[in-house]
C-alpha cells in the first residue's frame, strides 16, 4: 500500500513542478519555473502626472507637492507607497531584475497602486511611466502606461 | 508496479546525511525568516505599501497574521536546525515560506522558492534520525531513501528548467544575454585585477556565444548526470565548479550554498565505509588522519592508525575504499578529496594527476 502512495505522490508531485515550469513562460517574471539569469535587460524609469490644466510634468526624484481638496499644498511621494528599491529609482539605468516583462508588470502595478492611494492630491488628473527598456542589450524600446484619476 | 518504482520506494540507506543536510536547511530558513523579519523592523509591513500578490487580496497576511507568520518561521527554523520535532517544523518552514511568497509575489527569488521545495521534500524522509536532539528513535541506518531520491529529482528538474529554457530563447543560445552582461558588468571584473585583454578576449561575440552554450550544456548535463551513478561524481564536481563561478561574479541569495548542500544528498547513503589508516609515528599520517576527522562532515571514513608493517611501510595513509581495495599516495588524496567536501574543488586535478600513476594503488586487497 505503501509503494503506491509513494509513487502516486512522486507522479504528483512532478506533475506538478511541470506544469509549474511548464507555464511559467506565461508569467511575466517566470514565477515557478526555475528561470535563472533568464535575461540581461536595463531599465529606466521616468514619472509624469497629468494637472488639471492639461499639462504633462516630469515628477523628479519621485516626489511633486500638489494641492488637496481645501487647497492645501501637500508634498506627495512615490516612495511612501512603494518601498521595493527597484521600483523607486526614477532618471537612473537599472538591471531588470527577473526580466523586462516581470519589471515593466511591477513597475506598473505599482504606478495603479500610487495613482489609487493619494487622497491628498486633488489636482493630479494621471500618472503615467515611461519605461526605457533594453532587453538584452537591443536598441532602446519607450513604452509608455498611464492611470487615470 | 514497474520494478524501478518499487526499488525507488523500498530503498533503505543510512539517514546521516539527510539529518545533516536537514540541520543546514534549517540555517537557511533561519536566515530567510530574520531576514524578512529585518525587512518588516526596516520598512514595515508589506501590505501596507504596493505589494502584488499571486493569491486574492482577502487571502493575504494582516499586519498581525504576518508578525505570528514571522515568529514561528523563525521558530521553526530553529527546530529544523537543532532537530527538534525536526519533520513536522520543517514541513510548516515549507508552508509557511511558500505562503509569504504567494502574498507578495516582489519577493519571489528563485532560490527562496527552491528552498522550500526542498524543505518540503526533506521532511517526507527519515530527517530526524540523525544530528537532532530529540530523534526518532529508529536507527539512521535502514532508513527508507524515497524522499531523498524525490529530493535529487527536484535538483535535476531545478536544472532541467533553467537549461531548457536558456536552449528554447534565441538570445541566450546565441550569446546575446552573455554579451549584454559582459559589456555592463567587464569594469568590475577590471576592478578586481582582471587583465584587459582577459576581459576583452571573453566580451567577443564567439566568446559569449561559446559561453552560452557551455552554461546551457552544463545545466542541461548535470540534469541527468547527477542521476547517473556513472557520472555522478564527475557532474558534482563540474555543478560545484560551475556554482563557486556564479557565486563569485553574481550575487544569487543563497543559491549557491543551497544547491551545494543538496548535492550532499548525491553521496551513497552509508557512513564509514571507507577507511583510512595512518601511521601515528608520522606527523604527516597524523596531521592527514586529523584534518580527514575534522572535514569528514559525511562521516565517508572510519580512521584509524594502525602499528606499520612491512605492507604499509613507506605510507603516511592507507585508503581502503568500499569494495575492500586500497589507495596511497596521491590516489589516495583523490579519495580525500572526493569524499570531503570542502577538499572536493580538488578532486579532479587530483585524480587527473593520479591517474598516471600507478605506484599510488596498493593491489592487494584489504
Amino acid at each position: 500500500m505503501w509503494e503506491g502512495a509513494k509513487a502516486t505522490f512522486a507522479v504528483a508531485w512532478v506533475t506538478l513542478q511541470a506544469v509549474l515550469v511548464a507555464g511559467s513562460g506565461q508569467r511575466p517574471d517566470g514565477a515557478f519555473g526555475f528561470r535563472m539569469f533568464s535575461e540581461s535587460s536595463t531599465i529606466e524609469v521616468h514619472l509624469f502626472r497629468d494637472t488639471a490644466d492639461g499639462a504633462r510634468v516630469e515628477v523628479e526624484g519621485g516626489e511633486w507637492v500638489a494641492k488637496d481638496r481645501d487647497g492645501i499644498p501637500r508634498r506627495i511621494s512615490w516612495g511612501a507607497h512603494v518601498k521595493e528599491p527597484n521600483l523607486t529609482v526614477f532618471g537612473v539605468t537599472m538591471h531588470a531584475a527577473y526580466g523586462a516583462a516581470a519589471q515593466t508588470q511591477r513597475w506598473s502595478a505599482a504606478l495603479e497602486y500610487v495613482a489609487r492611494h493619494i487622497p491628498d492630491d486633488a489636482e493630479t488628473r494621471a500618472l503615467a511611466l515611461e519605461l526605457c527598456v533594453r532587453r538584452n542589450g537591443r536598441p532602446k524600446t519607450v513604452t509608455h502606461v498611464q492611470v487615470r484619476r | 508496479m514497474p520494478e524501478l518504482f518499487r526499488r525507488w520506494a523500498n530503498e533503505v540507506g543510512d539517514a546521516f546525511t539527510l539529518g545533516l543536510v536537514r540541520s543546514i536547511m534549517g540555517g537557511f530558513l533561519f536566515l530567510q525568516a530574520l531576514s524578512a523579519a529585518g525587512d518588516l523592523a526596516r520598512v514595515g509591513y508589506f501590505g501596507d505599501h504596493f505589494h502584488l500578490p499571486f493569491i486574492p487580496e482577502r487571502f493575504v497576511a494582516s499586519h498581525d497574521a504576518y508578525v505570528v507568520i514571522l515568529a514561528v518561521r523563525i521558530l521553526l527554523a530553529v527546530m529544523v536546525t537543532v532537530g527538534h520535532r525536526a519533520r513536522l517544523a520543517l514541513l510548516g518552514s515549507a508552508a509557511l515560506g511558500v505562503y509569504t511568497l504567494l502574498c507578495n509575489r516582489v519577493e519571489f527569488h528563485h532560490n527562496r522558492y527552491s528552498l522550500y521545495c526542498y524543505a518540503f521534500l526533506i521532511a517526507l524522509g527519515p530527517c530526524d534520525r540523525a544530528i537532532a536532539i530529540t530523534r526518532d528513535e529508529s536507527p539512521s541506518h535502514g532508513a527508507p531513501m524515497w524522499a531523498q531520491r524525490l529530493a535529487q529529482l527536484q535538483v535535476s528538474i531545478v536544472y532541467l528548467a533553467s537549461g531548457a529554457s536558456k536552449l528554447l530563447d534565441p538570445d541566450w543560445r546565441d550569446g546575446l544575454v552573455l554579451s549584454d552582461r559582459f559589456a555592463r558588468y567587464a569594469y568590475q571584473a577590471l576592478e578586481k585585477g582582471v587583465p584587459q585583454s582577459v576581459v576583452d578576449a571573453f566580451g567577443t561575440p564567439a566568446a559569449t556565444s561559446a559561453l552560452a552554450k557551455a552554461a546551457i550544456a552544463t545545466e542541461l548535463f548535470l540534469a541527468i548526470g547527477l542521476l547517473d551513478k556513472r557520472t555522478r561524481v564527475f557532474a558534482l564536481w563540474w555543478g560545484t565548479m560551475f556554482h563557486l563561478t556564479i557565486e563569485a561574479t553574481s550575487k544569487v541569495e543563497i543559491f549557491t550554498w543551497l544547491t551545494l548542500t543538496m548535492y550532499a544528498l548525491f553521496a551513497t547513503p552509508d557512513v564509514r565505509a571507507r577507511k583510512l589508516f595512518f601511521d601515528p609515528s608520522r606527523a604527516r599520517g597524523r596531521t592527514i588522519a586529523r584534518t580527514v576527522r575534522l572535514l569528514d562532515w559525511l562521516a565517508r571514513f572510519d580512521v584509524k592508525a594502525w602499528t606499520p608493517d612491512d605492507l604499509k611501510q613507506g605510507h603516511s595513509i592507507v585508503v581502503v575504499r568500499r569494495d575492500g581495495t586500497r589507495a596511497t599516495g596521491i590516489r589516495a588524496l583523490a579519495m580525500c578529496a572526493r569524499t570531503l567536501p570542502l577538499l572536493f574543488p580538488l578532486w579532479a586535478p587530483l585524480a587527473f594527476v593520479a591517474s598516471f600513476t600507478k605506484g599510488g594503488d596498493a593491489s592487494a586487497q584489504a
